[in-house]
């Protein structure tokens, strides 16, 4: 028992030192006020998620934005490289390089684009399925319902947007990117929601005498897409595609899997 | 399902342009503008984002033309030079992905009176220092004024822009 739980641990103390800042702290300190591009205003919502980071010779630090800024204490004294990340909504389009001596503060504005983000996956009969979770994958696949936030400056609501996400294998190039059994409905709720529903969804991307093959366990991303439809016929013109880090497992019933 | 989306939005865009396509191949150019450039296309000092920093029109002579005085005829006699320039920083790959390193320009032409228009569009990837885009600029209507659009996205997320008004007379 002992055995097989203490690489367990051991792997985990090794993630989760590989998150922390790679050198020990100094005496310096930066304040990073984030504003939006156009506004000129601080971006204040947390809904956005945005975290700031900094990458020097031989540290890094991350710090989410809370109320418009990120603030670094007990920096090492030097150059950074100054990144953001964000759930969805803003871009940075600026390198930024700033050197933090004592107490440093500066601005960062960030472009608002048309973007979206995942933030809650559900499976009919299974309830939600979190990061690193597991979905059973019954013969006939299972109905994928995600959920979570968007903005489209250049397609606003009530424009009925598409939303489109595809859940690929890790590895694409060879093991596809799922089968639908279906036709993905989706659509805004709400000038800064939206709704997806995939019915018949296998991990599995070939179909041989009847049945899918080429199945796959797991999945470490997600695929998006949004488009603006447009206003005579099928389809639409793409406003933003990306990936989205999210990790789950697939545990295929026996025989699995009819498309 | 996204894979059927995208060859239908692909398709529908091609059907969508009203003007024939040219192939125009992005030139990089350095780190430093080459003699004969115009100084507009010179990036201010510490510039940190990709910018579209001129776009010359030329003639059919050579010369450099302002938007506000071109000639209908002879057709297809003008062409824009559109001169981008990248930061240190910002060249080649960025992020991770299938499409990461690459990067997508649109130069779309637009007459609302007269609801005529195109596009044309394809795939760079940035060096550092400047890149510039050759295109054909004309006017198949006749008279009038066209809004000339060039943007460079990323992922469809405009990462620069710019735009003038053409004014064509007889």
């Amino acid at each position: 028992m002992v055995r097989r739980i203490l690489p367990v641990i051991l792997i985990a103390f090794v993630l989760a030192c590989d998150s922390l800042p790679t050198a020990p702290s100094g005496a310096a300190s930066l304040r990073v006020q984030v504003t939006d591009d156009l506004t000129r205003q601080p971006i204040t919502d947390p809904v956005y998620h945005l975290e700031v980071h900094l990458a020097g010779a031989n540290n890094t630090y991350a710090q989410p934005v809370v109320n418009g800024s990120a603030t670094f204490g007990a920096l090492a004294e030097g150059e950074y490289r100054l990144t953001t990340t964000a759930l969805f909504g803003y871009l940075q389009l600026d390198v930024v390089r700033v050197s933090v001596e004592k107490s440093t503060t500066m601005t960062l504005a960030l472009a608002p684009i048309d973007d979206f983000g995942v933030e809650q996956i559900s499976v009919d009969g299974q309830g939600t399925i979190p990061v690193g979770g597991t979905i059973a994958i019954p013969v006939r696949g299972v109905t994928l319902r995600m959920r979570g936030k968007y903005r489209s400056p250049r397609s606003p609501w009530p424009a009925k947007n598409l939303f489109a996400v595809s859940v690929p294998s890790v590895n694409p190039e060879a093991d596809g990117f799922g089968h639908e059994g279906g036709r993905t409905e989706s659509g805004p709720m709400s000038p800064s929601e939206f709704e997806l529903a995939i019915p018949n969804w296998t991990p599995c991307s070939r179909i041989v005498d009847g049945r899918l093959v080429s199945c796959y366990t797991s999945a470490d991303t997600l695929m998006l897409t949004m488009s603006t439809p447009f206003e005579r016929g099928f389809g639409g013109s793409p406003l933003i595609r990306k990936y989205q880090s999210w990790a789950l497992k697939f545990d295929l019933a026996p025989g699995c899997c009819l498309p | 399902m996204t894979r059927w989306l995208v060859l239908v939005c692909v398709l529908a865009s091609a059907c969508g342009a009203s003007e024939k396509a040219t192939p125009v191949t992005p030139t990089p150019i350095g780190v430093s503008l080459p003699p004969g450039a115009p100084g507009d296309a010179a990036a201010k000092p510490d510039t940190t984002r990709i910018t579209i920093t001129a776009v010359e029109i030329i003639g059919p002579d050579g010369a450099r033309v302002t938007p506000d005085r071109l000639k209908v005829r002879p057709a297809l006699s003008y062409n824009m030079r559109v001169w981008i320039f990248c930061p240190p920083g910002l060249e080649g790959p960025q992020g991770s992905g299938w499409n990461a390193e690459i990067l997508e320009y649109q130069i779309r032409k637009g007459d609302p009176a007269a609801n005529t228009g195109g596009a044309l569009s394809g795939a760079l990837r940035l060096e550092e220092g400047y890149t510039v885009i050759e295109a054909p600029l004309a006017m198949t209507t006749g008279p009038g004024r066209q809004r000339v659009t060039t943007e460079i996205l990323r992922n469809y997320a405009v990462i620069a822009k710019d735009e003038f008004t053409a004014t064509f007379s007889e």
